[in-house]
């Protein structure tokens, strides 16, 4: 989330898009309603009619998978009424950036496009440059620590300044080509496309398209509605875009928020659990890119911006993983950590990988691909090649027992399973992140039942025999484990996770003391940081060990602004810490104008006073300059709206995403319909791989449109859900939900068993006939759409079900390589008694 | 765990007097004519926490007695959810301890497991193992894998230090602290293969 | 002292079942450990009905419309009578109102004989036979009594669940309903206010009564209740029970209703309370 819960009620039109906020994130919904009762209203886009869309002011059924097309028609709109915020646009965007005239469109591909390899050359779509400025490292300088001794060596880098037109009108600006980009969504063609009547897609454009208006606020609220199709980074780089236009992010009430599914997963994303990311965003070095820390350098840093810092992150985390050992001659053992080949990693990748036996050995903590994993029958086959498996969990997940899984031959299955108990959350202390980023404190509340340990301690225990077998023994590479720094270890040789939190917050090596602001951070090899974005959460030299006087730890619940004058506006700045800097809106620079007023004076998140910026957050753009003694503020034509982008403005034309620099409707890998607005069916450089081609279901066999979806009651493999006999009370089975229509045609009635099949899979489940699906007109034609959830499995005592991802589509998205769960097509039909 | 230390709230009627319902009622005590049963949650051990389903990051606060918990519910003090939980917060008590339908009585969550198991190849059950045989044994997989699956320099001679035999997932349902951890540790071992639930 | 009451307002309500989870986890109910004890509810609504373990469920309704449908949810639960039936007809005075109040059935004293279930209008106390007595929702008596709110509304995150004052309560309904038409909600009401001497439970349907499920002018049905009697245990067994019924009912003075039996034809009857 750019912004964060309780920053909810500020805004003035909701969007809950391609998520479903009421049932999977509910207290959400708390500030909604407070936003509500302010007299905000909120729009509910969804295939399904949920129970978001029952406490909605306006309920938008749109086609699964046309949500490219819904926010193309929405641009459309905003630059026909021109409703987009202009002062934002060309103070914060890229609007007046010139691209060059390399850049073309043409029937569904950007230029660029190699057919052979179904990719893209993105230098075609880069801005013309007006003027290049070579890093300052002279003693002086921007960049002086670049000569620091100690800094790896490496080539400083050349900022980039793009050519502009401020009025907007040049042909190859940004402006003018997105504007004639969207010129066909007109919305005729994006009904026609999305099934939504046109004038219910007006009133919707309307009511979002009004919070344009200086000092009006929308959010959008989105999950995986907006993420599993085979173009989902291209839904989120259109939400973006859609909130630059409108001028809604970095204020109060506004900005693009990613409600994420699982308690900690954005903190384990923070903690570089991807297989492309280190900790806290450094991209994981490929052997085709970065050779060396130099070329590591040279390629990742950007030559603008903050992430200028790239190389004191980098260094500082290898000095948290090698200690002693990482020093400036061995490049701080750079070569320690792992490259991969640069090819796609992505679980869809590993399962494809295992079918093949060269994974020996899988290790699974709190995860459940047998029945989360898209295509998941393909993905428990592939695991029947492994020679092992070690699972984590609190339950005999239905992956612990993937040997006995139905229709399994068990006795041919030679992996041998570890099933090792784990404590629970409440039975072990240690932070994690919501989606607002706030870092919070969970304390031991009671000792793990019988023989259950927390993770933290079985992975040291398996880490601590490692590193004595090849201590003992020798082997492949031994120095990568035994010379890893871990000293995180109490008096008895057991974990004390506030010495792992000192590691990730960081501190300066000298001394040993935890340091409050990644600001410190060095490129010299004099500091050590595990994720530069933590630091500050557990920075309090006078209390090491204890969480409660740690930022993570603090709660102060009264909502205050940092500086007397401004506005309280639900930050509650007191209560944990929010990464990074306990920053609760990010790209707060961007709700003020040029000259430092704020768009809305009641809800401003900082504000220029003609002298010094005056803070209602912890400000998000180099606010003030502190040399020595000496403070002083940055006035407000010299400050950043977004400091994490090379432009260092907000990007409406993005040159680095795999499909194109703008968003394009393309049908999912799997369509009942043509593309209305190309030849270009699908996603010109989706993610596929071998398994999943095989098994692409096509509309003459499999007419019927299903989607995925989650409910209140459970929560994602069901582990954790459909094992508490409270929660299987209140949902306990598994159903599919159903038009009436499709009932009717199909001879259905609510209760039947039904059959639901495509090349992927059959599963059976109950029937929910009801009137939150219904048939859509797309094209001409009714497309049937069914929706199931995919909590279950046959794993639990308590409540066993058909796992829905038996049918899911192991595609991915060409940036991500997200499955596409959200689109796929089936068959249906009543079970024979 | 010292609670009042940190401005926690009470539980007893008569300290309750600063949260938010006391202003709700005044300050006398309108019951007192009824014989007032005691809350079974009198006298427990508190502590606080946060939700583990969902990104929201709702508090809650634990009662314990004995040793055991016997009560869950949302931390009123907390600014996102005010002492509020969905249906899945509340039954994070389960996750625990359940209600014996027949008796009544609390009991832990048949389901759960709490013994190290292991299955052997071509087994069609799990048998009971201890952890310093489960840790052993783990550990010379992992070497044994690693050893045989590592590639030192790859095929254009730069050095990779990867192990391709191995892969991880998970990460999401742990704390930070060991998402952290777990992120360094397989590296450390040299795996690539490494993914986990933001990713699907 | 000052009644209480809990406000339900439909159109606040997510039918998360945060409610209906908490009522069970701090009142130890258990739920059944089985997969085959389970059955498809056809709905979201689940369990579909009340139980001895079960004292508050959120009722789904579903009305179809061109775009989408309505979905009006409901807090199924012991609304806590003024004119408790239960109580009138609980024989051992096990059922009483506490001063604020909450209608509660004192377990100790229940001996299982069902009048209750029989008599309450909205089909509220449930009878467990392995136990022989009967529950239902006590308003988490011991909760208001520390000051604190019910374990139902004090985890309502939308304040679509709020406890209070009765006349503060009864005050916010009918300011949000007066919102709600002015929102185009025309049908919403209130219930609770007059209801049966006057609800501890007061409820804004956005959709109307109907709508939501609520009955439309409730009645006690003791004289249905003492018809069901008869074929439950014969008049023996009716007419000891009723020694002990009537004798509780004259003993306390219930002044909220006149009764007559009649032992020849067998029938109690009950004169309307005045309104």
């Amino acid at each position: 989330m750019t912004n964060h819960w309780t920053d909810l009620q500020n805004s003035d039109v909701i969007m809950i898009n391609g998520s479903n906020a009421a049932e999977n994130h509910p207290i959400s919904m708390k500030w909604v309603q407070v936003a509500k009762d302010r007299g905000a209203k909120v729009i509910v886009v969804d295939p399904r009619f949920t129970r978001s869309a029952a406490v909605a002011d306006l309920y938008v059924p749109i086609r699964t998978g046309s949500d490219m097309a819904y926010y193309g028609g929405l641009f459309n709109h905003i630059f026909t009424n021109k409703l987009y915020h202009e002062d934002y646009l060309k103070t914060h965007t890229n609007a007046s950036y010139i691209v060059k005239s390399t850049y073309s469109f043409d029937d569904g591909i950007f230029s660029g496009f190699d057919a052979e390899k179904k990719s893209y050359d993105p230098s075609q779509w880069a801005y013309e440059i007006a003027e290049e400025i070579p890093w300052d490292t002279s003693p002086t300088g921007a960049y002086a620590w670049v000569n620091k001794p100690g800094t790896p060596a490496f080539t400083p880098l050349v900022n980039k300044k793009a050519k502009k037109d401020p009025t907007l009108q040049d042909p190859n600006c940004v402006f003018q080509l997105m504007k004639k980009h969207y010129e066909r969504y007109t919305p005729e063609v994006v009904s026609q496309i999305t099934g939504i009547p046109q004038d219910l897609l007006i009133e919707s454009y309307e009511l979002y398209a009004s919070t344009g208006q200086p000092g009006k606020a929308g959010v959008i609220m989105y999950a995986m509605g907006q993420t599993q199709h085979s173009y989902g980074s291209q839904n989120c780089r259109a939400m973006s875009v859609l909130q630059l236009l409108l001028g809604n992010i970095g204020v109060a009430g506004g900005g693009v928020d990613a409600l994420r599914g699982e308690s900690n997963v954005q903190g384990s994303t923070d903690m570089g659990l991807l297989f492309g990311n280190l900790p806290g965003y450094l991209n994981l070095p490929n052997a085709t890119a970065h050779k060396n820390i130099a070329e590591y350098i040279e390629k990742e840093t950007q030559y603008a911006g903050w992430w200028t810092n790239r190389p004191k992150y980098l260094v500082s985390m290898l000095k948290e993983w090698y200690g002693d050992y990482a020093t400036v001659e061995n490049d701080y053992a750079f070569d320690m950590v792992p490259k991969f080949s640069g090819k796609p990693h992505s679980h869809i990748h590993m399962f494809q990988e295992m079918e093949t036996g060269s994974i020996e050995g899988l290790m699974l903590w709190g995860q459940n691909p047998a029945v989360g994993g898209p295509n998941c029958s393909q993905e428990r086959r592939a695991m029947e090649k492994l020679k092992w498996m070690v699972a984590v969990d609190l339950w005999e997940t239905e992956t612990a027992i993937f040997w006995k899984a139905p229709g399994a031959d068990t006795p041919a299955i030679d992996t041998e399973v570890f099933l090792l108990p784990a404590a629970c959350h409440y039975e072990k202390q240690g932070e994690i992140a919501n989606s607002g980023r706030w870092i919070q404190w969970r304390y031991k509340a009671v000792e793990p039942p019988g023989e259950c340990k927390d993770d933290a301690e079985i992975i040291s225990e398996i880490y601590l025999k490692l590193k004595e077998l090849y201590e003992a023994e020798g082997g492949a590479n031994p120095e990568q484990i035994t010379k890893l720094n871990w000293d995180y270890l109490d008096d008895n040789g057991h974990i004390d996770i506030t010495k792992v939190a000192k590691g990730i917050n960081g501190y300066t090596i000298a001394d040993g003391k935890a340091l409050a602001s990644f600001a410190n951070l060095q490129a010299d090899g004099s500091t050590a940081c595990g994720v530069w974005i933590y630091t500050g959460y557990f920075a309090n030299n006078d209390a090491p060990s204890d969480p409660a006087q740690q930022k993570t730890g603090s709660r102060d619940n009264v909502d205050k602004p940092l500086d007397e004058g401004m506005p309280a506006v639900g930050s509650y700045l007191g209560w944990s810490f929010a990464w990074p800097l306990n920053r609760r809106v990010i790209y707060n620079r961007c709700s003020c104008d040029a000259t430092g007023k704020p768009y809305n004076e009641e809800k401003a998140l900082v504000k220029w006073n003609g002298e010094k910026w005056l803070r209602g957050d912890v400000p998000d753009f180099g606010f003030q300059v502190v040399a020595g003694d000496v403070t002083t503020p940055t006035p407000p034509d010299k400050t950043l709206s977004f400091m994490m982008t090379n432009e260092t403005v907000g990007k409406l034309f993005a040159s680095g995403m795999k499909e194109g620099p703008f968003p394009e409707h393309y049908e999912p890998f799997e369509s009942p319909v043509q593309n209305q607005l190309s030849s270009q069916q699908t996603n010109p450089a989706v993610s596929l791989v071998a398994s999943a081609a095989e098994t692409m279901s096509t509309p003459d066999e499999f007419p019927i449109v299903m989607t995925t979806f989650r409910l209140t009651e459970h929560w994602q493999t069901g582990g954790l859900t459909r094992n508490l006999p409270w929660l299987v009370e209140t949902m306990p089975k598994m159903f599919v939900e159903i038009s009436k229509e499709l009932a009717e045609e199909q001879g259905i009635v609510s209760g039947d068993n039904v059959v639901i099949e495509n090349k992927r899979g059959v599963i059976t489940a109950y029937a929910m006939v009801t009137g939150r699906v219904k048939p859509m007109e797309i094209g001409g034609k009714t497309v049937h759409q069914i929706a199931a959830p995919w909590h279950w499995g046959y794993g639990s005592t308590c409540s066993i079900g058909g796992m829905a991802n038996d049918l899911t589509p192991n595609v991915g998205d060409a940036n991500t390589h997200i499955p596409e769960y959200k689109s796929f097509l089936v068959n249906i039909r009543k079970q024979e008694v | 765990m010292n609670l009042s230390r940190r401005g926690f709230f009470k539980l007893t009627g008569a300290s309750f007097a600063a949260g938010a319902l006391a202003e709700l009622f005044g300050p006398s005590n309108a019951f007192a004519a009824d014989e007032v049963p005691e809350m079974r949650i009198a006298g427990a051990t508190e502590s606080t926490s946060i939700c583990c389903y969902c990104g929201v990051g709702c508090g809650m606060v634990l009662s314990v007695k004995d040793g055991e918990l016997i009560n869950l519910e949302g931390d009123p003090d907390h600014p996102i959810n005010r002492g509020a939980l969905c249906s899945k917060g509340n039954a994070q008590f389960n996750i625990r301890n359940v209600y014996d339908p027949e008796t009544g009585e609390l009991m832990l969550n048949p389901a759960r497991t709490t013994k190290v198991k292991y299955r052997a190849p071509g087994a069609d059950a799990f048998e009971e193992k201890d952890w310093d045989w489960a840790i052993e044994e783990i550990a010379k997989r992992i070497k044994a894998t690693r050893d045989a699956t590592y590639e030192t320099v790859d095929e254009n001679g730069v050095t990779v230090n990867r192990c391709n035999g191995i892969a991880q997932l998970g990460g999401a349902a742990l704390d930070g602290e060991e998402a952290y951890m777990l992120s360094k540790f397989a590296r450390a071992l040299g795996v690539v293969w490494i993914d986990h639930q933001a990713r699907i | 002292m000052a009644e209480t009451a809990i406000l339900y307002d439909s159109s606040k309500c997510t039918a998360c079942k945060g409610c209906q989870v908490a009522c069970k986890q701090w009142n130890q109910l258990p739920s059944p450990l089985t997969n085959d004890e389970y059955t498809y509810t056809e709905s979201f609504q689940a369990p579909l009905d009340l139980a001895p373990n079960t004292w508050l469920i959120i009722n789904f309704r579903e009305e179809d419309k061109e775009v989408g449908i309505d979905w009006n949810f409901m807090r199924n639960s012991c609304f806590h009578c003024t004119e408790a039936a239960c109580e009138m007809a609980c024989p051992v005075g096990a059922i009483s109102h506490k001063e604020n109040g909450a209608v509660v059935i004192d377990q100790d004293k229940c001996i299982g004989c069902r009048y209750c279930v029989a008599s309450c209008p909205f089909d509220v106390p449930r009878w467990d036979e392995a136990k022989n007595k009967t529950f239902k929702c006590w308003q988490c008596f011991d909760r208001t009594s520390a000051g604190r709110e019910p374990a139902c509304v004090s985890s309502c995150h939308t304040a679509a669940l709020q406890f209070g004052d009765r006349a503060e309560m009864l005050a916010i309904a009918r300011e949000r309903v007066d919102q709600l038409k002015a929102a185009g909600y025309d049908k919403a009401e209130m219930y609770g206010e007059k209801e049966l001497g006057g609800l501890h439970t007061i409820v804004v349907a956005h959709r109307g009564l109907e709508a939501h499920g609520l009955i439309r002018d409730p009645k006690i049905g003791l004289t249905d209740f003492w018809q069901f009697l008869k074929p439950l245990g014969g008049l023996g067994i009716a007419a000891t029970v009723a020694g002990l019924g009537l004798s509780y009912f004259m003993a306390r003075g219930y002044n909220r209703g006149e009764y007559s039996y009649d032992e020849k034809t067998d029938t109690l009857t009950v004169k309307e309370v005045e309104k």
